[in-house]
């Protein structure tokens, strides 16, 4: 099996107002079909058109754990596979619907140790389609310290 | 447009209920006025229906486009995680309910589905996760949801309704708490369904 070869970023490289790669991801209707079949959500505005136009919305529209996944992935593609998630808090202030295509940024805000003297970092993270932020999340995560 | 009104009998107490529920959530319908009788409730806790594992894991992880081999990569994951463990952001997935079972499936155990309101259309607004042990292969999850708060009846772009705050704590087989995660959710009506 190939090994993705993600780095792993070290807390004490980390510094407050570093901007991230930016994550872009095509969120076609065949995505937001896999996110229902993957995440068992079958709520029919995620993958009934009609359903999701009687709701209000203009089509299928992803849902709240795809906004957490997508949130978690601009932190993890680049800060790396040992990274823990601690907090997250995301506002969905529009919807991510099937035909969009979505960027995610993000930026840290805080470096610091926690009371355990775990490496903690603080970021804000904006998730936009072509119109709209759609989800505005803040995050706090683990990173691994420098031995030595 | 109206799906699905039923017939109305004028001497119904609940002549005017909302048009059946087909979001698949079994919507509890009812009043805003019963919905804060309910405040500060819990629901019995729910148990997940399977275990968390690896198959389900890489498919979430394959729709997500996650690289993550922390996801992906047995021994990675046991070098550095003690095993194999789970996206936090499909913490959810783990205890939603199968749609189909032999012995009848069970419904969405959430409050903010089974609370009497009005509203029949259903759409999440917020969320907030605190973590503190990772999901691993072989866990069964179970969660307890509480109700936190119901809000004056309100009107978006979308509808009208009102929007619903919960707590729900999420633990593994061992009784550890692995996650609390306060939730937002707005249960509405259109301007087509009255």
């Amino acid at each position: 099996m190939t090994k993705p070869a993600l780095a792993q970023i070290h807390w004490d490289d980390v510094a407050a107002g570093f901007e991230l790669p930016v994550v872009s991801m095509e969120v076609t209707y065949k995505v937001c079909i896999l996110h229902v079949g993957a995440g068992w959500d079958y709520m029919p505005g995620h993958h009934n058109p009609d359903y999701a136009r009687a709701q209000g919305q203009p089509t299928v529209f992803v849902n709240t754990l795809f906004h957490q996944s997508f949130v978690d992935r601009v932190v993890t593609d680049w800060a790396g596979p040992l990274t823990f998630v601690n907090r997250r808090r995301i506002a969905m202030k529009g919807s991510i619907c099937a035909g969009d295509r979505i960027e995610g940024r993000g930026v840290v805000k805080r470096v610091y140790a926690s009371d355990d003297g775990d490496g903690r970092v603080d970021l804000d993270i904006v998730v936009r389609n072509q119109t709209m932020d759609c989800c505005i999340a803040e995050c706090t995560v683990t990173l691994p310290r420098r031995r030595g | 447009m109206s799906i699905n009104r039923q017939e109305t009998d004028m001497n119904d107490p609940h002549a005017n209920a909302s048009p059946r529920d087909e979001s698949g959530l079994n919507l509890n319908i009812g009043t805003y006025e019963e919905a804060l009788t309910w405040i500060g409730r819990s629901l019995d806790t729910a148990f997940g229906d399977v275990e968390v594992n690896a198959p389900m894991i890489q498919y979430y992880c394959s729709a997500m486009q996650d690289a993550n081999p922390s996801y992906w990569d047995r021994d990675f994951a046991a070098e550095h995680w003690g095993g194999q463990i789970a996206p936090p952001g499909m913490l959810q997935t783990w205890i939603i309910p199968l749609q189909w079972r032999p012995d009848g499936a069970r419904t969405v155990s959430a409050m903010a589905v089974k609370v009497p309101l009005p509203g029949d259309k259903p759409i999440n607004v917020s969320t907030e996760f605190e973590y503190f042990k990772p999901v691993r292969v072989g866990d069964i999850l179970n969660v307890t949801d509480r109700l936190i708060d119901i809000s004056a009846e309100k009107t978006t772009k979308l509808g009208t309704g009102h929007f619903i705050t919960t707590v729900a704590d999420y633990r593994n087989q061992r009784g550890e708490l692995v996650a609390t995660n306060t939730n937002v959710f707005f249960r509405y009506r259109t301007a087509s369904d009255d």
